[in-house]
């Protein structure tokens, strides 16, 4: 009966496996024709998966299903956020299901599915779960990238499907590890085991083989090179939803295995730190030379995930707080200029950044609302971005003085980082002689919505960010 | 009365200009656009000598005006205890106005200068003065840092879209990069110093009045890092001698009126934050910086001369020189004594206006002539001689002549350090100080070659026949009289400043002795 009663815990989960197979089901009937029905179904099922979420129990924290699922107000956090954010990304999907008609339906089935992973994910409280639906994150994720025509989205999808591969592999070595050492897969039976013990060189090194398998979802260093060849693959908005969803479930459980079975090891809070400032130089340095924006988000993504892996390392309440606002913050940026790229692949502009040119003169509250989200990415004051900076490092600081010199060569990145995202504004006010006023707000309606909707979120968030700062510290507190 | 001046309007009103500016009404209709900012600029100067006026320095603390933005009744980020708190010293008073009196300068030069995109020139002009406001007026750490770092995209697009030179662009991005590394410096400094703060006393704030480091259980190394990180970013915006080589493309590439904001105000702010950080909040780790400080002021004061001697482009020799004059600021500061704290503040008058003037008349013949090398211009003063006249007040002025605005905060500040009291580094002070009157001499000689070069000598015949060449026009005249006047009053009687004052420099020297 214990089924039953705690069936409330997954409803949201249920609501979308649901519609997944109503999805794959008119995949069948509907023909190509009907391709915009496919999108429609997905915002339903998100909506109904979200309205779900309140008769979700979280407190107080509640585990079910032999103590494999978990569910508090920080698993709820993550899937409401998940849910929003993807929410906003369906909208932006419009090219991409134009462009492949005839699969619209199974991609739509393949967006829930990863979506479906992802809440599962945050809520696990054992590796065997964790490891089922990161499973489905990443196969889900490789078709997802092998949807685009062209030789090279299925490029793609195969180099990321070999390196997820080989991270899984090495996430599982460790789990193996760890369940010899303590006689359990169950997050907070390991926790318990090693309360009073010492932990042995074994347990460090099966901690760091969990997390090195999971840096590769977040792009972090040791399996990070896939981030920039894949960007270039695949269709904009695809990528906005690999780079939005999978990763904000990934910094969910990692933070949460960071805080219980994995804390009690020194070494992964400087192995972390090392890996976190390695990344943020190495993808710093590489995004200087890209002049496809694509590419420059995708060391955009690394740089940004390396900064908030290093304030989850120092595991703290406070820490805690400062990566949630910063993931709240930066998604809602990163949203807005992957609606932005939407919006410019649908006019006559490409990728590159040269062709932005004249963009200023032709496109003013566009490019007004494009350099707000761009400019919040590197931190400039009045919006989102620098209020979480400032949150960010003031957490680090916080953590000691032996962290002081990473500090400062993160920061010496976020300096690095200010040259390319500047550059990409300096490109859209240069003249040229091409005259060629594309206004590009036509027949992209919801795109421009949704870069309007995360500019004003992204300016709310840099003028009054205390009601949403408070949230965080509340769900860090609870954690 | 106080409470009817309001500093929130002082500070966001040239935001909100700049913001109207956009409306349908000011479309396409330039005269119009430029006359507001113009007539805008001019209130928004008379305001703020009401604030003078209305100042009441018996207030505790010194600091008048304070007041809290806040949106629904929330402080800015109330969990790290950041405020948007605005409020004015007679130090931020003063700069305050001065700020509006540059702006304004730089509003009315503007016409001949900017020939393209007004409505956003003007926008970027007002948007940068609400930076510099909120910059000085800030009582916040957090705040402050905020305008400081928000500063950079104003100043960015002003130079990089109406730069003079091809190469605007780069160094526009240059200048970006140079002081942002700076402004994160600083940002670890104030984490550090609100970090700390919280640990010791257990309270969480980044207000200026609330932080109190005066303590045994803070411990001194920390306030020495503290100090010394927030001088890195001070240093790159002064700019200190090794760290000085955006300034020098950013100016020559930047319209006159920007340059006149550049070369005046923009100084300031690194002086005003190392009153702000490095003396005020840290005086006990400034006692050990001080010292260094004072010869990495002597160098600039020396060796900018020099270079600026050097130099064959006029507009170099104003940038090197102005430069050297922010040394001057930076001795007297490091002096820790009565005099030289005096000396510099009286010095930071000296130098907006000296220099705004200066920066106009080189702008002026640059535009007329089309060209800055000195090798190229000579005798203007047959066609130009009203332009002439002020050219040489105002260089007189710059070479510190008695009873004009450049001699007081010299004398003083060299005065000071020569005095200073501070044990075992007297005879170090008193060469510094001894090595920077010598300036004086280089400084004459570098401003008498350029005034040589300039106006007298020979003519060339090309200037005779251009008709492009000609005299100050209207608006030139009237401002370059209110500069040469402002030089006069102030030179004769510098004890208004220096009364207005005095009970603020004598509250440093008393938190540099305890």
């Amino acid at each position: 009966m214990e089924f039953f009663s705690k069936i409330n815990l997954i409803l949201p989960e249920i609501a979308i496996l649901l519609f997944i197979g109503i999805q794959l089901f008119l995949s069948f009937f509907c023909d190509a024709s009907k391709y915009k029905v496919s999108k429609w179904i997905s915002i339903l099922g998100i909506f109904i998966s979200a309205a779900l979420c309140s008769k979700v129990q979280i407190e107080p924290i509640c585990y079910a299903f032999n103590n494999s699922v978990i569910s508090d107000s920080f698993t709820m956090f993550f899937k409401l956020f998940i849910l929003i954010s993807s929410f906003l990304l369906v909208f932006l999907t419009k090219r991409a299901l134009a462009a492949n008609r005839s699969n619209a339906f199974r991609f739509n089935a393949l967006f829930l599915t990863n979506i479906l992973g992802a809440l599962v994910l945050v809520s696990a409280n054992d590796f065997l779960t964790m490891f089922l639906a990161l499973e489905i994150v990443s196969v889900s994720s490789t078709f997802m990238l092998a949807y685009d025509n062209g030789y090279f989205s299925k490029e793609s999808a195969l180099k990321f499907f070999v390196i997820s591969l080989v991270a899984t592999a090495i996430f599982l070595f460790g789990v193996a590890y760890l369940y010899g050492i303590s006689n359990s897969f169950n997050f907070s039976e390991i926790y318990e085991f090693f309360d009073d013990k010492q932990p042995t060189l074994l347990y460090s090194m099966a901690v760091i083989m969990i997390v090195s398998g999971l840096s590769f979802k977040i792009g972090i260093l040791p399996f990070s090179n896939w981030i920039v060849d894949i960007y270039e693959g695949s269709s904009t908005s695809i990528l906005g939803i690999l780079s939005i969803v999978p990763k904000l479930a990934l910094f969910g459980i990692l933070t949460r295995l960071l805080v219980f079975p994995l804390s009690y090891s020194y070494e992964l809070t400087f192995v972390l730190v090392l890996i976190a400032t390695l990344t943020a130089i190495w993808a710093n340095l590489l995004a200087i030379r890209q002049r496809n924006i694509k590419k420059l988000l995708a060391c955009c993504v690394s740089a940004n995930s390396s900064y908030v892996l290093f304030s989850a390392a120092l595991v703290s309440v406070y820490n805690l707080s400062t990566v949630l606002f910063y993931l709240i913050s930066f998604v809602f940026m990163y949203i807005g200029v992957v609606a932005a790229i939407v919006i410019l692949e649908n006019s006559p502009f490409s990728n590159k950044l040269y062709e932005f040119k004249n963009f200023a003169y032709t496109n003013p509250i566009f490019t007004l609302c494009f350099a707000i989200c761009i400019l919040g990415l590197a931190g400039i004051p009045l919006t989102s971005g620098f209020v979480s900076k400032i949150y960010l490092l003031s957490a680090i600081v916080r953590s000691g003085l032996v962290f002081l010199p990473f500090l400062i060569i993160i920061v010496l990145t976020i300096v690095v980082s200010m040259y390319y995202y500047l550059n990409v504004i300096r490109y859209m006010f240069e003249k040229s002689d091409k005259v060629e006023s594309a206004v590009v707000a036509h027949k992209t309606g919801s795109s421009i919505i949704i870069l309007y909707f995360c500019t004003i979120i992204t300016l709310i968030l840099g003028l009054c960010p205390e009601k949403v700062i408070e949230l965080c510290q509340l769900i860090a507190y609870n954690v | 009365m106080e409470n009817s001046l309001s500093i929130l309007a002082l500070i966001f009103s040239p935001l909100i200009a700049a913001i109207l500016l956009f409306l349908p009404i000011f479309s396409g209709k330039v005269v119009l656009i430029r006359r507001f900012s113009k007539a805008f600029a001019s209130l928004h100067f008379a305001y703020s000598i009401l604030f003078l006026v209305f100042f009441n320095p018996q207030i505790e603390g010194g600091i008048n005006y304070l007041s809290e933005f806040s949106i629904a009744g929330i402080s800015w980020i109330k969990v790290m205890g950041i405020k948007m708190m605005f409020g004015l010293d007679i130090l931020s008073l003063l700069l305050v106005i001065l700020t509006s009196f540059v702006f304004l300068i730089a509003l009315i030069v503007s016409k001949n200068s900017i020939k393209t995109k007004f409505k956003f020139y003007y926008s970027l002009i007002l948007f940068l003065e609400t930076c510099m406001l909120g910059l000085f007026a800030a009582r916040d750490m957090f705040l402050f840092f905020m305008f400081f770092e928000l500063l950079l995209i104003p100043i960015y697009f002003l130079i990089s879209l109406w730069g003079e030179e091809d190469n605007s662009k780069t160094t526009a991005m240059q200048y970006v990069l140079y002081t942002f590394l700076g402004s994160l410096f600083l940002l670890v400094g104030i984490l550090l110093l609100h970090a700390y703060n919280f640990i010791v006393y257990e309270s969480l704030t980044a207000d200026f009045s609330e932080i109190i480091v005066k303590n045994p259980d803070f411990p001194l190394f920390m306030q020495i890092i503290i100090s010394i990180l927030c001088l890195i970013g001070f240093a790159i915006k002064m700019p200190i001698a090794p760290l000085h080589s955006w300034a020098i493309d950013t100016c020559k590439n930047a319209q006159m009126p920007v340059a006149i904001i550049m070369n005046t105000v923009m100084m300031l702010v690194a002086g005003y934050g190392i009153v702000r950080f490095n003396i005020e909040l840290l005086p006990e780790a400034f006692v050990y910086i001080a010292p260094i400080l004072a010869i990495f002021a002597t160098i600039n004061i020396l060796y900018f001369l020099f270079v600026a001697f050097a130099q064959n482009d006029i507009k170099k020799i104003v940038i090197y020189s102005s430069m050297s004059s922010a040394g001057i600021i930076l001795l007297g500061l490091s002096s820790m004594s009565f005099l030289g704290f005096s000396g510099a503040i009286f010095q930071m008058l000296a130098h907006t206006i000296l220099f705004a003037g200066l920066t106009l008349v080189v702008g002026i013949v640059c535009m007329r002539t089309k060209t800055s090398d000195i090798c190229e211009l000579g005798g203007l003063g047959h066609v130009m001689p009203r332009l002439m006249g002020f050219a040489l007040i105002i260089c007189v002025a710059l070479i510190g002549t008695p009873l004009m605005v450049g001699f007081e905060g010299r004398f003083l500040t060299f005065l000071g350090s020569f005095n200073t009291t501070i044990d075992n580094y007297d005879v170090w002070y008193k060469v510094c100080a001894v090595l920077s009157i010598l300036s004086v001499f280089v400084c004459a000689s570098c401003i008498l070659k350029f005034l040589h070069k300039v106006f007298f000598a020979n003519v060339f015949e090309k200037y005779q026949i251009d008709t492009s060449v000609a005299d100050i026009s209207n608006h030139e005249f009237l401002v370059l009289l209110v500069i040469v006047v402002a030089i006069i009053i102030f030179g004769l009687f510098p004890m208004s400043i220096l009364d207005l004052v005095e009970t603020f420099v004598e509250n440093l020297v008393y938190v540099l002795q305890v």
